[in-house]
Formats: structure tokens, sequence, C-alpha cells
């Protein structure tokens, strides 16, 4: 028998947005609903505590993002970051410094930065964060297109589910592409993460595996975000304290769904 | 059955268990490993890679493009074909291999559809730079001109179809008809060896009933001059675990392996997934834990999963890169592991390291050593260095095997190992 899993805690970060208890308290501030500049990297960036300056230094937007908000959700949910599995997703990974890169070849010797090479796979953030808060467990980088979130959901899911771990947290996030691709997928910067979990001591919700079935309705979500590969994740921290069942969808084009319950449906005593 | 076999285990699996696994939950049901096919340096379809394999032939070449220094890459020969007209949209190198790399797959692949339907077949590939070489070729017209305005993009570039991580990904599913849940691993060097454990999870969790896993990395110039920049690229063949070893080829390769719930009726497997071990050094971005701790970890929990000990296993196909830091790495985790008798060979020798496509490249040879009783020779290994303490051998060893460990390790410190079983139990 499939073991029950819950929702446990949540991350966020996006320029003007530091944090779930601010996006969740916009309410009718109509700055919220203000397009992000998508063009360049935002000057404002995470706080990313857990890693050391000299190595957040030669760190992408991405990469500080998505430490950022899985810190975030592992603290909100009492995990232990250095015990904690860890699953990120991005469907455009370090494409900023993959741009840079670029670059670098048409100029001079025509070599590549060496720092800026390390930190340009798709598992930089997973394998900094490992190093910051000493974790030697799981960690994966997942990419599926729009339905990445929802397959690193369903990873993290199943980690869960088929007994490897008993605490996971997984991220999506994005940064502005770079010129000049930028106009393909005009994204804001965007990271949001949910811990997940076994035991429902402590949870906010009890959360099922991602499956393609019609959702419940509509969770809105500011309009910069519209379109975003982050999408489907923001309406997951929409849905977190649920009132009652309800099936969220956590991709784009409502391919993949997941069905949130209240605890005492779940059987909490 | 769809639940996993869970089954109490010795007390070896609970010391040497990371602390955030379930140590009541480490025995895995096996998976039938139904079919395998590939391309790489060594050749452009299977029989011409195990051919060359045997032979001990280096599938070294020419950069298939221009680099300001000296390299030799592991680079498949001949033309790659192009993209049928459908699917013309999708181009990119690492798209055109991905293709090639499927002919000897597409079968089996279309039979298990047939046996599950095209739902129930996930798809998992590993990658680490998916198609980024399209965006290359188009970033070097686009700024390389030295025009003052540059010009607009090509009406045949299609970033989304073409670059991204899961574009290649996409590329197969639409060849194949797969409907099933699909998703890209993309940890670097480890990422196609990754992809087992997931299917695994698929599998154990009824959310597929087969599960097309592999690798797919095209050549391009990041990575080429990348692993230039970081001083680890040798101009000449590499030398995985010898004396003064100059350092690694990058390569290139598709590798796919079918998995399925089930033997098909009255068919012996190829091979059978035992335990696929997953662990992070915490150690540095681009070197590894010196002492190998967190690779032995992995090679610890994968044999935990099958519920046996490192004595049973008759081959080790090492990551063995070829540089000098990651080879002494991997010597000491081996020797603290199993001592100094079992075989152990690093394959890039001949195919180059072949990135996010090793691990299933990879895994498909120690397939092969399981099915047909060969140990590939440790090719340009020797003279060994003195402070590798394995047995690496200089010829092909004839000798039936029954468990092989297949190892993949990654920038990010991020380590898997791959446990497989003989088909013919």
């Amino acid at each position: 028998m499939t073991p029950s899993i819950y929702l446990h805690g949540r991350g966020l970060w996006s320029p003007g947005i530091p944090d779930v208890a601010t996006y969740l308290a916009r309410g009718e501030d109509p700055s919220a609903a203000d397009p992000a500049d998508s063009t360049t990297p935002p000057a404002e960036r995470p706080a990313c505590e857990v890693v050391h300056p000299r190595m957040k230094r030669a760190t992408s937007l991405l990469t500080q993002t998505s430490i950022e908000v899985m810190t975030q959700a592992a603290r909100d949910a009492g995990f232990a970051l250095d015990q904690c599995a860890t699953v990120f997703g991005s469907e455009h990974g370090e494409i900023q410094i993959a741009v840079e890169q670029m670059q670098m070849m048409q100029e001079g010797s025509g070599i590549v930065s060496p720092a800026r090479f390390k930190n340009s796979v798709h598992n930089t953030a997973a394998g900094l964060f490992s190093i910051s808060v000493v974790n030697r467990g799981f960690t994966t980088a997942i990419a599926a297109g729009e339905h990445t979130f929802a397959m690193s959901l369903l990873e993290a899911w199943m980690l869960l589910a088929d007994g490897d771990v008993e605490q996971v947290v997984v991220s999506i996030a994005e940064e502005p592409l770079p010129e000049p691709i930028h106009d393909f997928a005009p994204h804001v910067a965007l990271g949001v993460a949910i811990a997940l979990g076994t035991k429902s001591e402590g949870a906010l919700a009890k959360i099922g595996a991602p499956e393609r079935r019609r959702v419940d309705g509509t969770i809105e979500i500011p309009s910069r975000f519209s379109g975003h590969p982050g999408e489907g994740a923001l309406r997951l921290v929409e849905a977190a304290r649920p009132t009652t069942s309800r099936v969220v969808d956590v991709a784009l084009s409502s391919a993949w769904s997941v069905r949130v319950e209240p605890l005492d449906a779940a059987g909490r005593s | 059955m769809r639940s996993p076999v869970i089954q109490a285990i010795g007390a070896v699996a609970n010391l040497t268990a990371p602390r955030h696994v379930s140590p009541a939950r480490m025995v895995r049901q096996p998976y039938p490993i139904t079919a395998y096919g590939l391309c790489c340096g060594l050749g452009r379809t299977t029989a011409e890679v195990v051919g060359a394999l045997h032979a001990g032939t280096r599938g070294l070449r020419e950069v298939p493009f221009a680099v300001p220094f000296e390299a030799i890459t592991g680079t498949v020969p001949g033309e790659l074909p192009p993209l049928p007209p459908h699917l013309a949209r999708k181009e990119s190198r690492t798209g055109r291999l991905a293709l090639l790399g499927l002919q000897d797959v597409r079968e089996a692949v279309h039979a298990a559809k047939a046996r599950w339907g095209n739902a129930r077949v996930a798809t998992v590939l590993g990658t680490s730079t998916g198609g980024i070489d399209r965006t290359e070729t188009i970033h070097f017209d686009w700024f390389g001109r030295g025009a003052p305005t540059p010009p607009a993009l090509p009406s045949d570039y299609v970033y989304l179809e073409q670059h991204p991580f899961h574009a290649f990904e996409d590329l197969v599913v639409a060849d194949l008809g797969l409907e099933g849940p699909a998703f890209v691993v993309s940890t670097a060097c480890s990422s196609s060896a990754k992809v087992f454990s997931s299917a695994r999870r698929l599998l154990d969790l009824g959310l597929a009933d087969a599960v097309l896993v592999g690798g797919v990395d095209g050549l391009c110039n990041t990575t080429v001059r990348g692993f230039h920049s970081l001083g680890v690229m040798a101009s000449e063949p590499c030398r995985p675990f010898g004396v003064d070893r100059p350092g690694m080829n990058v390569g290139e390769a598709a590798a796919y392996l079918l998995l399925e719930r089930e033997p098909r009726g009255g068919e012996t497997p190829k091979a059978w997934l035992r335990g696929v071990g997953e662990t992070s050094d915490a150690y540095h971005m681009s070197s590894p834990d010196p002492e190998g701790l967190g690779a032995k970890r992995a090679m610890e929990a994968a044999l935990a999963q099958a519920g046996v000990g490192p004595e049973v296993v008759g081959y080790v196909n090492a990551h063995g890169t070829g540089t000098k830091y990651n080879d002494a790495a991997e010597s000491k985790a081996l020797h603290a592991l199993f001592g100094p008798e079992v075989p152990v060979v690093s394959t890039k020798a001949l195919t180059g390291h072949t990135l996010g496509a090793c691990g299933a490249v990879e895994a498909i040879f120690s397939i092969v050593a399981l099915e047909q009783g060969w140990i590939p020779a440790g090719v340009g290994s020797h003279p060994l260095d003195a402070e590798v303490e394995v047995q690496v051998p200089q010829k092909v060893l004839e000798r039936p095997l029954r468990f092989v460990l297949s190892n993949a390790f990654a920038f990010g410190g991020n380590n898997a190992s791959v446990l497989l079983e003989r088909g013919a139990r």
C-alpha cells in the first residue's frame, strides 16, 4: 500500500517578493500585478544565506534563487537542511551562464572561464546546496519543458511513496533568458519550493501523486507569472491550506494535477 | 505485483545506509531490462560498438568543429543522419544523435507499447547539455559577424524545440509515440545512471509498466572548451588509472535501455536492474572527495538494494575519466569496498567521456559483459599509477559473471552506482 504523503512547507522568491508570506499577503496590491522586468537579471538578489559569500560570487541568479527557496521551504517544514532529499527543477537551467560562455568563445583566446563552466551544469544548485549545508544524501535535477514542475513534483512524491526517503524538498526556478533567445520565453525570475514528508505531524495538507486529471476550478495567480514554468508551483503554494479536497493544476496547459486534501479528511486525529 | 518487495536486511546494509534512507525498505524488487541499443565513438550501431569494445579499438577522432587548441573526441563516425521532415523543427546535433541511437531499440519499444499501452510506457533520459549546440551555432552567427546590428535569427531556429534539456526527449517521445510520464534528469555526468532509480520508482508505484531510460549528449563547444578551461582535457588518447595520465577526452553518445514490469513471455531478459545507489560528496563543485567516501557510499547503497555484499561483484565498470584526481578518488573507494582483486575497467579509454550519456552507455557495456561472459581490456591503463590499488586487466578476460557494478560520478559531487545482474539466473 502506498503511504500517505504530506505537504509541510513552502518557499518563494521573485524580485520584490522575498518569501511566501509576502506573496500571500499581496491582496489587491496593484504592484503585485506589475510586469517585472524579464529582459535582464534584476539587481535584487535573494539572501541565499546558507552559501558562503565566496562561493556565491560566481553563481547565477538561478542558482541563488533555487537555493533560497529550497532553504525557505525546508525551514518552514522544520526539516534539517543536511538530512532532507532535494529535487531541483528548471526548464531552462543555467541559461545566462550558457550564453555568456558562448560570448567568451568568440572573444580573445576563445576559452571559457573555468569558474563559469563548473557552475554551468543543470545541477549547480543541487551541488552547491549539498556542499553548503553538508547534505550527503539524495539530490537530483529535473527538466521537462512546460511539465518541469509537475515532473519534479512526481519525482519527489515517488521518493517518499517508494520509501527512499522520509523528507524531500522540491523546487522550480527560472531566471530571465538572455539575448538573443529572450523572446522565446520572456520569463521573470521566480523560484518556488514545496517541502513534503511521510509524517502527518505539523503538516499543512495531504497531497496525492501528480496525475493527468481535470482540475477543480482555477487558482488565480498574478499576471506577471502567467505562462511561467513555475505557475503550477504557485498554485500549490496558494492551495497548501485547503478547507476541502481539491484538484490543483501543477503544470501549464492543465496537463498534470494533484489532489490536495485537508488533514482532517486525510484521517488525522 | 506492483508494490516493491520489502524485506528485512542484514546488518551490513544498516551500517552503510545514509541516514536519510529508510533501512527497512532498502531491498528492492528486480526489474528486467529487455532491450538496449546505442551509438557512440565506437560505432553507429550496437553491433559495431560491441565489436569495437571487445577488440579494444578506440573511437577517438577529430573534434567535429573548430576549437582553438589541440583535442580529440569520441566522435560518432560519419555524418549524423538528418531528422525526418516531420520532426525537422527539433534540429540539433544531440537530436540527430538521439534518433540514430534509437535504431536498435525501436522495435522493442513498439512491442512494449503493444504489450502495455502507449500511456503505460514512460521515458526518463539523461543529458548534461541537451541541444545547446544548436544555440551555439546560432549565437556564433548572430554575435560573431561583428555587424553593428545583430542579424535576425533564422526562421528555422526554434529555441524551445531545439535547445532546452527536454527538446531531444520530446523528439524521442514523438518519434516513438510514447504517452507515459516523461522527464529529463540532468545531473551532469551521473544523469543517465540516475534515470534507473527514477524508472524503478515508476514501476514500483504502478505509474508505468515499461520505462525507456537512457542518456544522450552530442559534442558541443561548451563542454569541449569548458573541460579544456579546467585543465583536465588531454590532446592524446586518455589513459584511465595509468601513471602520468594526461586527462580526459570528451565523447558523445546516445544509449537506451528498456525496463519492463516482467520479462516477455518465455524470454530471458538481457539483465536485471538490482540496485541504484545515489549520494552527494558535499565536498567541491568540480573535484571529488579525495577519499572517495561519497562514491563508496553510493556503491554500498546499490549493493544494499539487492541485499548482497561486495563479494558477489565480478567486475566494476569504473567512472574512470582519466583525470588525476577523479581516478585516484575512485580507486580509493573501490579498494576500500572490494579490496584489490575485483577487475576494474574504464571504457572511457575507448569512447571518451560521454558525459550525461555515460551512465547508460556503460550500463549497456556492463550488460554485454554479463550476457557474453567477458570483461573488456583496460586499454591504455598500463603501466598503472602506483596509487591505484585495483586490478585493471590488460586484455579481455573471459569469465562468467553474475553481478556487475557501473559507476557514474559528476560535478557537484553527485554520485550514482548501478548494480546489474545477469539475465539468466
